[in-house]
């Protein structure tokens, strides 16, 4: 495809028609130098139909490690053998204060994170609660949960305890997913997704790129997601951790990075999509083009096994960009 | 018609093999915010197809320093200027070949000599500016520039038969806007020293500051009058105001339209090289990387004269995740 395709594509999209798939495709044979191009039609998609706030949140990682599923990118898997740290759930008391922590820094959204398949049978599932309702008494984060797999009658309780949006990723294609996760399966995700949407919480869904998947794999993915109409995307570009089954990989290169969020803000137009995890890495300094590549949301601080950057930094790339940091959600 | 219907038709234009006028390079300038990614990317086209992927890098060497009879607003090494900058004569022919090896070490395509001062008329440093310039050819495989003020023809001459390949003379800023940076040469003046360098035939190597205060028009005039002398490399500085002089409380230019001042040049200078200077990495942050992807085909690498640069290092390995290549001795 040539950049009057690219042209062509985008100008359907922002008269506000859906790309469908042969097209997108297309998009992602476009030539090196139509790259920046393709980015700047996905940018202009994203300033019209998601606006220029950018969606900043900070994680929490209340229990980490000792997980019992095999996905193989993962620092906290028990068939890994890494220096992710493991721990217990923190006490409320700790939870809150490391929320505060990233409220202080600038965060306006928090999610609270648990290792772990999930929460059937889960003692530490009340605790949890509590622990949300402490956050939220005690500061004015949005909170979000990732808890794992979820019953309805877990998500109801989540929704009834103030969380209006639910993390859970897909992590990748269907297609693809049995070479990343074989302890449970991809139908698992797809219940807990509709669980925490029938509950009434919005979705945080989204997967990891640079596993090794095909452009094709990309593409289904994201179109995955524009049927499972979630509200968040966050899109991790893979950090090979020293011990993980995917440690030997060699991640994708940042214009091929770019191109992938671009053709994701090609295929969903209107939903927060958040550069998270191995961005530092992948991207290096490239993350300021990114912003300008259709991406509205950003994780900011620590990741759940690796460090991230200074916030600051984040925020004065977004200015840069001439966008707006999220300052509220309070309406 | 909308706003990047516009940016297309021009792109094309010049993809085809023509030339923008003055009046469609001043309409790039009012484009909305949302369109310059897209005037960004066309540029960016536009600079794979006529220069290719190629990036064209150099050193500079500040080989005397401070002490300078003008008035440049701008400058740090103006005697005008009350600034805590080095000041120190010519540099002794060893270090200023250890400094010329050391740019070769760090993958310098080409090492500029450059002294403070107008130029070299009565000046009694030229003949051992000529002998290290002839030693940086026997004992480097670098391209060799340098940048001494005004020149008259025998220097001219001198400095070719010296090796010198392309000499760099900054215009600094349109002619409309150069009496307001600078009061104590002209601006013919400096037109005349690129004139006689390009009739010797010797590469020019001539841009300025862009954030000095000067308007949208008065950078294009610039380029205009870049491509007018058909100079081959156009450094673009973004003012780095630096404290002591008379510029040193100029409000900072948006990142954004300094990558938009980037790619607009591209268009009106489609198969020149367009190279970073000064200031970027205070101007633009984060954004850096963008001027790669928005016209930009060489750099200064390292430090500049009196501030410094984020390393070698950091610079090749963004020109190499962006898939374009250092161009190599």
């Amino acid at each position: 495809m040539d950049y009057r395709g690219i042209i062509a594509l985008g100008e359907y999209i922002l008269q506000g028609n859906q790309i469908n798939y042969e097209d997108s495709l297309r998009l992602t044979k476009v030539a090196t130098d139509d790259v920046p191009l393709l980015a700047a039609f996905a940018n202009k998609i994203r300033q019209q139909f998601a606006g220029n706030r950018v969606d900043m949140c900070g994680l929490v990682s209340a229990r980490s490690g000792m997980c019992s599923e095999d996905c193989k990118f993962c620092a906290q898997s028990v068939y890994h053998s890494t220096n992710a740290p493991v721990y217990d759930l923190l006490s409320t008391k700790e939870i809150t204060m490391s929320a505060q922590k990233a409220e202080r820094e600038g965060a306006k959204r928090i999610s609270l994170v648990t290792s772990g398949k999930g929460m059937n049978n889960d003692p530490d599932f009340e605790k949890i609660i509590t622990a949300i309702e402490c956050i939220m008494d005690k500061t004015d984060l949005r909170v979000c949960a990732n808890l794992g797999t979820l019953t309805l009658s877990q998500a109801q309780t989540l929704a009834a305890s103030g969380i209006k949006r639910y993390a859970h990723n897909l992590e990748t294609s269907k297609n693809f997913y049995p070479t990343v996760c074989t302890t449970h399966s991809y139908e698992e995700r797809l219940a807990t997704i509709h669980a925490a949407k029938a509950a009434g919480m919005e979705l945080c869904t989204g997967g990891i790129i640079g596993m090794g998947e095909s452009w094709s794999d990309r593409i289904d993915f994201a179109f995955a997601l524009r049927q499972l109409d979630v509200t968040s995307i966050p899109i991790n570009i893979l950090n090979p951790i020293k011990g993980t089954s995917f440690e030997d990989i060699i991640p994708p290169t940042p214009l091929d990075i770019i191109k992938a969020f671009a053709i994701f803000r090609f295929i969903l137009p209107d939903k927060i999509i958040r550069p998270a995890g191995g961005r530092e890495l992948n991207l290096r300094d490239m993350q300021g083009q990114l912003m300008l590549s259709g991406a509205n949301g950003l994780i900011i601080g620590n990741y759940l096994t690796f460090s991230g950057r200074d916030t600051a930094a984040d925020f004065q790339m977004v200015q840069d960009a001439g966008l707006i940091p999220t300052t509220t959600y309070k309406d | 018609m909308t706003n990047y219907d516009l940016i297309f038709i021009l792109g094309k234009k010049i993809l085809d093999g023509q030339a923008i006028t003055f009046d469609e390079a001043i309409a790039l300038t009012t484009i909305e915010a949302t369109d310059i990614p897209i005037l960004l990317g066309v540029a960016n086209k536009i600079r794979e197809k006529f220069t290719g992927s190629y990036v064209d890098t150099c050193q500079i060497l500040n080989a005397r320093s401070g002490g300078c009879s003008e008035n440049c607003k701008f400058c740090a090494q103006s005697v005008h200027h009350d600034v805590d900058v080095d000041v120190y004569p010519l540099m002794n022919e060893d270090d200023i070949i250890k400094a010329a090896q050391k740019a070769e070490a760090e993958h310098a395509y080409r090492f500029c000599v450059i002294t403070a001062g107008c130029g070299m008329e009565g000046d009694a440093d030229f003949a051992k500016i000529i002998d290290a310039i002839k030693r940086i050819g026997t004992e480097t495989s670098l391209q060799r520039c340098c940048s001494l003020g005004t020149l008259e023809e025998n220097h001219v001459s001198a400095l070719k038969e010296a090796g010198i390949t392309r000499y760099h003379h900054n215009l600094e800023t349109s002619e409309s806007y150069f009496k307001e940076i600078c009061t104590s040469h002209t601006y013919q003046e400096r037109i005349d020293t690129i004139k006689r360098v390009k009739a010797a035939g010797l590469e020019v190597c001539s841009g300025g500051i862009i954030g000095m205060g000067e308007t949208w028009r008065q950078r294009i005039e610039l380029a205009f009058t870049l491509k007018e002398l058909n100079v081959d490399s156009i450094p673009i500085n973004v003012l780095n105001p630096i404290k002591g002089t008379a510029l040193e409380n100029q409000e900072k230019l948006n990142p954004m339209e300094i990558l938009q001042t980037f790619a607009i040049f591209r268009l009106i200078l489609p198969t020149k090289i367009l190279r970073y200077a000064g200031g970027r990495e205070r101007n633009l942050g984060e954004l850096v990387p963008l001027g790669f992807l928005s016209g930009i085909n060489g750099m200064l690498l390292g430090n500049y004269l009196t501030t410094q640069g984020r390393g070698a290092e950091q610079d090749i390995r963004t020109v190499n995740d962006l898939g374009l290549t250092l161009l190599e001795n």
